[in-house]
């Protein structure tokens, strides 16, 4: 079938036409969305399983009198022993659901969600884990980066695939580590973070102001 | 009638779409059936040495193939580069000339690929599925150009599923009929997105009474395959040679372990594991086929009422509270977070109804709408007392939409009624619904899904110890049904076409 004839026939969305040196037929890469495929799922129950993960760790968060530093989907990291606690002594078990103690950090830092480490109390060893960077750092690092305000510059090899070129490399990149204020604001002052409040916040009027924005340079262009 | 009672509008919007139906399990399925399959791997060479400085970069050359024919015992290789080949890659000092060189004599790796695989289009292999762990990141991007020239020479129809730049799998049909109809396929699959584990940690749960089936896991062989310095110290000719045994014991140990995996899904739920490419789709297969109660359950949602609820889908709490400590902090974990909450919590399903206006108007209450497990437009506060807000909304903050918890007031959310609820009675009413602002909404009813389907996971789970391949297989099946819910309703589809006619 020929590209065009495709094109102007079926009531289609083309994102990319891939040409190959020595091959006659190109690759049509075309998308469909919501409204025209049904692909068997059933995103309400998504919905309320990942909400009531929330809900279930909603007590701890809300109560005010425990100090927890880090949280990640099912996991905390707290200055009490939160089993041991009366009001949290049910939820120490191994079934499903429990909450299970895994071990204690003599000292931590956590800089971002998945970008955190510590010294073990056990035997000193370091833990330390950084969202999409694979090399070791060394805790030291880490505590420089927070208590000296500094960029920590590290390099990584990222791997780069082109799925039609049949291509692999690696590429030597740099990974600036810094610390950000994209889910809450650093007090470096006391260590500590804010969450951030906005009077009204309309997402939809956010949206149109976007495409105001966009229409207008539109206009200015032509 | 009042005129409150005109401002809301009720919808059934169940027409089209239908539910999620029951899966029959196919009684003519036999232990023989599992077998076949075959398991391909490839050995390549780089240079990590020359990577020196930012924007380097360094190509994979393949040099080497093996495959393990599983049903019929047969072991294949091919080498994809001479000994001669591999001293020209190495004498080449840039990356950049490593990628002439690539282009220089890529179609001679592309003629011996073609040659290697066309050994399985064969009538023969009529609807095996060919294995590569981590086909869709590495193996499956070698091999696409080859297939690319395959399909074309010899008049095959190539059709790759491929999702988030990732091949989840690729049919290529052949044996064309006079009807343009292709007679037979064969199904390349990644065991990597099945099994969820490397090949060395996965040999050592599934073989763990046969070490002489382990990956070998020898530094030295990675080297030479990493390191121009390595092949140059050593004895090519020697370390191709060991080369080729380290492949080909992979290929072994992963169809060993493939076709214990399958024995073992066969045993527990009568399916055949080669029909599904992913852990998430095996999981949904298990649960339709083996827990699904009833056939008017689960509606398949697209279009409007998917945009819509999408927008209320959100993933876990990630925060930090603060950054710094040097008391004793103590770290805690969740025992199976998800599956402890699908086993016992209801979930929205049967007949849904939509509705614009304010229901609270017509005398629906708050209540109500929690117990109907409700998705509504609406504006939400968070007051600005709490220092750990639990509400997640999405922001626009720094450029960049983000997931976020922060206090304030937020209007047009869209929100899960029971999770709004819950979190005003855990605050006190600092975090609520607007009552007044409610807009549109859907209902739905209420029904535990998945009780049996964890219970029996769990149970399994918990039977064995952690070396146990079934310690790992229910962890998997346990945890990637949720995800597979979710599923993005978007399609990308690739067709070869004749070209555009300048």
């Amino acid at each position: 079938m020929k590209i065009e004839k495709f094109s102007f026939n079926e009531n289609v969305t083309i994102k990319d036409i891939i040409e190959f040196n020595n091959l006659l037929k190109s690759l049509v890469i075309t998308e469909k969305y919501s409204d025209e495929v049904t692909l068997k799922s059933s995103v309400p129950i998504a919905a309320a399983i990942t909400a009531h993960a929330r809900m279930y760790m909603a007590p701890l968060l809300l109560d005010e009198e425990l100090d927890i530093l880090y949280i990640d989907t099912d996991s905390f990291k707290c200055t009490q022993k939160i089993t041991e606690l009366e009001r949290y002594k049910h939820l120490g078990h191994n079934g499903l659901g429990g909450l299970k103690y895994e071990y204690t950090f003599k000292e931590f830092i956590a800089l971002g969600p998945k970008v955190y480490g510590g010294i073990l109390h056990d035997d000193n060893s370091e833990i330390v884990k950084i969202k999409g960077f694979k090399n070791k750092i060394e805790f030291d690092d880490l505590k420089k980066l927070l208590l000296g305000n500094k960029e920590l510059k590290l390099s990584q090899h990222k791997w780069r695939r082109d799925l039609f070129k049949s291509d692999i490399k690696i590429m030597k990149s740099p990974y600036n580590l810094v610390l950000t204020n994209n889910k809450r604001i650093s007090d470096l002052k006391t260590l500590e973070t804010n969450n951030y409040h906005f009077d009204c916040y309309d997402p939809e009027a956010v949206e149109l102001e976007l495409l105001k924005k966009s229409l207008e340079r539109l206009y200015q262009r032509i | 009638m009042t005129k409150e009672i005109l401002l809301v509008q009720k919808f059934n919007i169940n027409k089209s779409k239908g539910f999620i139906k029951k899966l029959a399990l196919d009684p003519s399925l036999t232990k023989d059936d599992l077998k076949k399959f075959i398991t391909f791997d490839i050995e390549s060479i780089t240079d990590i040495d020359s990577l020196k400085k930012y924007g380097d970069e360094i190509y994979f050359d393949p040099i080497l193939i093996t495959a393990v024919d599983y049903y019929n015992k047969n072991f294949n290789n091919k080498f994809l580069r001479t000994i001669d080949d591999i001293r020209i890659y190495d004498s080449i000092p840039t990356q950049k000339s490593n990628n002439q060189f690539n282009l220089r004599l890529r179609s001679n790796v592309l003629d011996k690929l073609i040659e290697f695989f066309l050994q399985f289009i064969d009538k023969k292999f009529h609807k095996f599925r060919l294995y590569a762990h981590n086909l869709s990141s590495f193996d499956g991007i070698l091999i696409m150009e080859a297939f690319f020239h395959m399909s074309e020479q010899h008049g095959f129809r190539l059709e790759p599923i491929i999702k988030d730049n990732k091949i989840i799998s690729l049919k290529i049909r052949f044996g064309k009929t006079s009807g343009n109809k292709y007679r037979y396929y064969i199904e390349f699959h990644d065991s990597l997105l099945l099994l969820l584990g490397s090949l060395d940690k996965l040999s050592k749960t599934f073989l763990h009474d046969h070490n002489d089936l382990h990956k070998i896991n020898d530094q030295r062989i990675k080297d030479l395959q990493l390191y121009k310095e390595s092949r140059n110290k050593n004895n090519l000719q020697e370390s191709l040679k060991d080369i080729l045994l380290y492949c080909e014991r992979d290929s072994l140990c992963l169809a060993v372990i493939i076709e214990k995996f399958a024995e073992l899904i066969y045993d527990l739920y009568k399916l055949n594991i080669h029909k599904y490419p992913t852990a998430s789709s095996l999981s949904r297969a298990i649960y339709q086929s083996n827990f699904l109660e009833s056939e008017d359950l689960i509606p398949l949602i697209s279009g409007d009422i998917y945009k819509d609820i999408k927008k209320a889908y959100h993933g876990g709490h990630t925060e930090v509270y603060k950054l710094y400590s040097d008391k004793p902090v103590y770290s805690y974990d969740y025992v199976s977070m998800y599956p402890s909450q699908m086993i016992n919590q209801y979930m929205p399903v049967g007949k849904i109804n939509k509705f614009i206006g304010n229901p609270l108007l017509n005398g629906e209450t708050l209540d109500s709408l929690c117990e109907q497990l409700s998705f509504i437009k609406c504006s939400v506060y968070v007051d600005k007392s709490l220092n750990r807000p639990v509400y997640h909304t999405l922001i626009k903050i720094n450029g960049e939409l983000r997931s976020v918890c922060a206090t304030g007031t937020f209007l047009n959310q869209m929100v899960f009624v029971p999770e709004l609820m819950k979190y005003n009675n855990l605050s006190n009413g600092l975090i609520k619904i607007i009552p007044e602002s409610i807009q549109e909404g859907y209902t739905f009813e209420s029904k535990i899904l998945f009780k049996d389907f964890i219970d029996n996971l769990f149970t399994l789970k918990k039977s064995v110890s952690k070396d146990n391949p079934l310690y790992q297989i229910s962890k998997i099946i346990m945890n990637s049904l949720y995800g597979r819910m979710g599923l993005r309703q978007e399609l990308t589809e690739y067709k070869f076409m004749d070209k555009l006619e300048n």
